[in-house]
């Protein structure tokens, strides 16, 4: 379906349930949300609130229950996997909050990966090293995850997540496992992408700073925003 | 795996089981001509002693029927119904007692005969001219291979249809079997010699051996075989054990670290893990074993190794504790190598996965590899064979492991310049590419040197086929018909002149450099003569001098070695109550199978007076061998008349009876051992969920995933396959090359292809199942699931 809305995400009345075998757990409870383009929405809430599914679901990486997903006016929601990974691969930059790099190949590698599955050629090497040295793991590009520590694995992922120059950066806790000034080193690598290339950054963290810096703030409880 | 060692098992038994089975008797007389009234009288006697007796008479003949166009040579043996076998069945389709169905006017045949006379029961076919009627089909017949080894179809009559079929009378060579059955309470050793006396010529042997020592090493070569495929089996089961509960550990690891973090001391965790280990791989290898008879008795159902030696699967409590044994062994040495990995690691480098290789790890190796020896060695009775057999697989798989470490290697670089997705993912650290392509080409070398050695071994015995050049081969004739038979043959205009003649004599070993002969020599030899010395070269000595006052002899270099003969010295046989001294003047090399047709080659002179058979080569001109056959057949209907490709047939068909039943069994084996490859690749491949569902994040659509990861899988199959194959090749070419002392290459194209084709299909299943499910689910549902 196409709308025609200034709002790069629109959340229309979106539910996620998930049955355990033995009951029903309602995380999502009918959320409607508008992020319009370049913005900086923050979302919080206690653990549990449902804040990572919502992301997640905006990422297309899941599927609602019911309600709608609109990036850019279309419903992600009815896309089919393949033009759901098209869209991930054009218009999306996610980072996990546990990094998730492939353990198998290194930190360049890792980056690389994303332009070398949008088919890519020439230049992606270069592009994937300069990233690196941006986001400061400058003389570890050939390091396997394992040999890198925390905040320079998440580095890794933030370049991964830029590579393809994404219109939206979705990012799950990208702090939640760093010291303080690592955080703060990742988050301004994050607003800098936010500010200087205009992506739009929605971000799920529990820290009250980080937060702060955003232009706005969204708080789930049990499954409903209760402010935004 | 258990079901496949059961049936190997089973196979190898029967193999190595009773004798008695085997010759059908207590005891057996194996005569070239009949007893004579004097030795009559002394089975006469013995029959009032409590210890029956009974003939069997085997020769060659031929047999016709209306249904088909060319008359077939057939096996005939002879049997008194109401005492054969004294000990195993016969068994007939459909099922008839032996002495309804074998009549004056009847005849039993074998199925291969059936169809070749396009004939079923209740039709009549013609042997040696005589009319019959065909009761049954022989499904079995417990020694069919106690006289000689039997490549033609079987024809079975009773004592009065033998002697209405005039066979006896036309002069073919024929042998008599005397088969007895011992009373209680009689000494087996003290009748032997006894009848050793009574028939000085004659081959005795008796259920406590294996007669000649020959077919007891082939026998024994068989049972190793199949005790070492039983091996093979076990083990492989229990790497599969291995790896899914070294998969299972890997995956608590993070459960390990956190218990030292709260205060576990390293003997409770290991405690946990070993008891939750050892009672999961109990209960498992219980089931296994227990679900391994009625799997067997499927298999054995379905399997045509049923007609050749019939079979049957017990629960056999040493067998089945092996299975559960080695299991748990696998199991729990499986779970100790990944937890005493992290034993001294730090906790925190134990969560990252970081943990550096404990410089022990090469001790436990050690020990696993003395504990296969030690198995293999129990499990063959020779400590040796499974040292031996070991370390040649342990050669075979670091030769693998090195071409698989490189290979990948190779096709790595090749796959990052020309940005193959997939193909990259080999040779990358943590994905195991070398190990993956081990497992696989090591299975598919076994597949492949099964499956070649014994079609090579059929192709041998068809080159070695005597009197090269003929179309026809005439065989097992007396010296009466020798003469009208080769004036017919010189009449004849489609027969190229001259015909070949092959005598030969059957010698019973007695003295070896004037001392009787020992136990572990073999008893029967197979002599042929030449009227001229040929010019063949020898290894030692020379050809016989014409005129020589003593017979002189050229023996089998390997034969000389056996006895430790000598040129210059004299050996001692016995034949048609007449001895022969042999006087060895020159050394031959000879092919296994050059020996056994004649390893001894006299003049023709000292042949004179003794029993000799002949056989002769036929070269017929204008294609008219079918002809000349027809000629033959009408003349001598019961001389045994054959084609050369129809003799290959013969020997491939009974050849290919005992290979199907290797190769089934061995198929057996390596089937289950490819599931397990599967299943290891397939445990191994369980760990790249998350590489999936990170990938699809990524913007990787499903199809990039499946080609990316089928590439890698189908790649890496082709080369485990063809390096499999190729070293499979090797393999058989260097057993036969060793049996057959003499170079016996065992090379198929199609089979190398079969087997890269093999190694693609393993591949690709294994790296489809992996990712099937998962390949099409959400990336939060993958990491959910993880």
């Amino acid at each position: 379906m196409e709308c025609h809305n200034t709002s790069l995400i629109q959340i229309r009345d979106l539910t996620k349930s998930i049955d355990t075998g033995s009951h029903r757990v309602d995380i999502l409870k009918g959320i409607d949300l508008e992020i319009p383009t370049g913005q900086f929405a923050a979302i919080m809430g206690p653990s549990g609130s449902g804040k990572s599914t919502l992301l997640g679901l905006m990422a297309g990486l899941d599927s609602p229950t019911s309600g709608q997903v609109l990036l850019d006016g279309q419903d992600i929601t009815r896309l089919s996997e393949d033009e759901m990974a098209l869209l991930r691969g054009r218009k999306i930059g996610f980072v996990f909050q546990s990094y998730y790099l492939i353990p198998t190949l290194t930190a360049e590698e890792n980056v690389l990966l994303p332009m070398e599955l949008a088919g890519q050629d020439g230049g992606g090497r270069e592009r994937a090293r300069e990233l690196l040295d941006r986001v400061g793991v400058e003389g570890r590009h050939d390091h396997y995850p394992v040999e890198l520590s925390g905040g320079e694995q998440q580095r890794v992922a933030l370049a991964r997540a830029f590579a393809l120059r994404p219109p939206i950066l979705l990012a799950d806790e990208p702090t939640g496992n760093l010291d303080t000034a690592t955080g703060r080193a990742v988050l301004e690598l994050l607003l800098a992408q936010n500010r200087e290339h205009g992506a739009t950054l929605v971000l799920v963290t529990h820290e009250e700073s980080l937060a702060n810096s955003a232009d706005r703030r969204i708080v789930l409880r049990d499954g409903v925003v209760v402010s935004q | 795996m258990s079901a496949a060692r059961s049936v190997g098992d089973a196979f190898s038994r029967r193999l190595n089981g009773d004798m008695r089975q085997w010759i059908a008797a207590d005891l057996a007389v194996t005569l070239r001509q009949p007893p004579s009234e004097e030795q009559r009288g002394e089975l006469d006697d013995l029959s009032r002693q409590d210890i029956e007796e009974t003939d069997s008479l085997e020769t060659y003949t031929m047999a016709s029927s209306d249904q088909a166009a060319d008359p077939v040579l057939v096996s005939i043996k002879s049997v008194d119904p109401r005492r054969y076998p004294w000990y195993g069945r016969v068994e007939l389709e459909p099922m008839l007692p032996l002495g309804e169905a074998l009549q004056p006017d009847t005849a039993v045949v074998s199925r291969t005969l059936a169809e070749r006379l396009s004939v079923v029961p209740g039709n009549r076919i013609l042997i040696d001219g005589v009319d019959f009627r065909v009761a049954a089909l022989i499904s079995s017949e417990p020694d069919r291979f106690a006289a000689a080894p039997n490549a033609y179809p079987r024809v079975m009559l009773s004592g009065d249809a033998f002697d209405r079929s005039q066979i006896a009378r036309q002069g073919n060579s024929i042998s008599w079997r005397l088969l007895f059955r011992i009373g209680a309470g009689h000494d087996t050793a003290g009748l032997r010699a006894h009848l050793q006396q009574v028939f000085p010529d004659a081959q005795v042997v008796d259920y406590r051996d294996r007669g000649d020592p020959r077919a007891a090493a082939a026998l024994n070569a068989a049972v190793t075989y199949l005790d070492m495929a039983a091996w093979n089996a076990l083990v492989l089961g229990s790497l599969g054990v291995a790896m899914v509960i070294f998969l299972h550990i890997e995956q608590r690891l993070d459960t390990v670290a956190v218990m030292k973090v709260l205060g576990g001391r390293w003997s409770q965790i290991l405690a946990v893990y070993l008891l939750e280990i050892g009672g999961l791989s109990l209960a498992g290898c219980a089931i296994g074993a227990a679900l391994a008879i009625p799997l067997g008795r499927i298999f054995l159902l379905l399997s045509r190794s049923q007609s050749l030696v019939p079979m049957a699967i017990e629960w056999r409590w040493p067998q089945a504790g092996q299975a559960v044994g080695l299991g748990m062994l696998a199991s729990l040495m499986a779970a100790a190598m990944p937890l005493a990995r992290v034993r001294a690691a730090p906790p925190l480098l134990v969560l990252r996965r970081h943990v550096q290789r404990p410089a022990g790890r090469w001790r436990i190796g050690l020990l696993s590899l003395l504990g296969m020896v030690a198995l293999a060695g129990w499990m063959v009775h020779s400590w040796k064979a499974g040292a031996a057999y070991l370390f040649g697989k342990a050669a075979s798989a670091m030769i693998l492991l090195g071409a698989g470490w490189g290979l990948v290697r190779v096709v790595r670089r090749a796959a990052r310049h020309w940005k193959i997705q997939g193909l990259m993912n080999l040779g990358r650290p943590g994905l195991h590419g070398a190990t993956r392509f081990l497992a696989l080409a090591f299975g598919i070398m076994g597949v492949t040197a099964s499956w070649l050695a014994p079609a090579a071994v059929i192709r041998a015995i068809e080159q070695s086929l005597p009197l090269p050049g003929a179309d026809l081969f005439v065989f097992g004739f007396g010296p009466d018909q020798k003469g009208p038979l080769m004036d017919l043959l010189r009449r004849n205009p489609d027969v190229r002149q001259p015909v070949e003649l092959l005598p030969l004599v059957v010698l019973r070993l007695a003295k070896v450099v004037g001392v009787p002969a020992p136990a572990s020599a073999p008893e029967r030899w197979a002599a042929t003569c030449s009227s001229a010395a040929p010019s063949a070269p020898l290894s030692a000595g020379r050809w016989w001098q014409p005129g020589a006052a003593a017979p002189e002899a050229v023996m089998s270099e390997s034969l000389a070695a056996m006895l430790g003969v000598k040129v210059g010295q004299t050996v001692e046989f016995l034949s048609g109550g007449r001895t022969l001294p042999a006087r060895i003047v020159g050394l031959r090399r000879m092919d296994a199978i050059e020996e056994q047709r004649g390893g001894l080659v006299f003049p023709c002179t000292a042949f004179a007076g003794l029993n000799v058979s002949y056989g002769a080569g036929v070269s017929a001109r204008n294609a008219g061998a079918d002809a000349v056959r027809r000629a033959i057949s009408a003349t001598f209907p019961s001389i045994a008349v054959i084609g050369r490709r129809e003799l290959a047939a013969a020997i491939e068909s009974v050849a290919s009876d005992a290979i199907w039943s290797l190769r089934e069994i061995t198929l057996l084996i390596l089937t289950a051992g490819t599931g397990i490859l599967i299943l290891m690749v397939l445990a191994e491949e369980k760990t790249r969920t998350r590489e999936i569902a990170i990938l699809k994040a990524l913007g990787a659509r499903p199809s990039q995933v499946r080609n990316g990861m089928l590439a890698e899988f189908a790649f890496l199959g082709a080369l485990a396959g063809s390096s499999g194959g190729v070293m499979g090749s090797l393999f058989a070419s260097l057993l036969l090359s060793v049996i057959f002392r003499k170079l016996a290459p065992a090379w198929d194209a199609r089979v190398l292809l079969g087997a890269t084709a093999l190694g693609v299909a393993t591949g690709v299943a294994a790296g489809w199942a992996s990712m099937m499910r998962t390949v099409r689910q959400k990336p939060f549902d993958i990491l959910r699931n993880e």
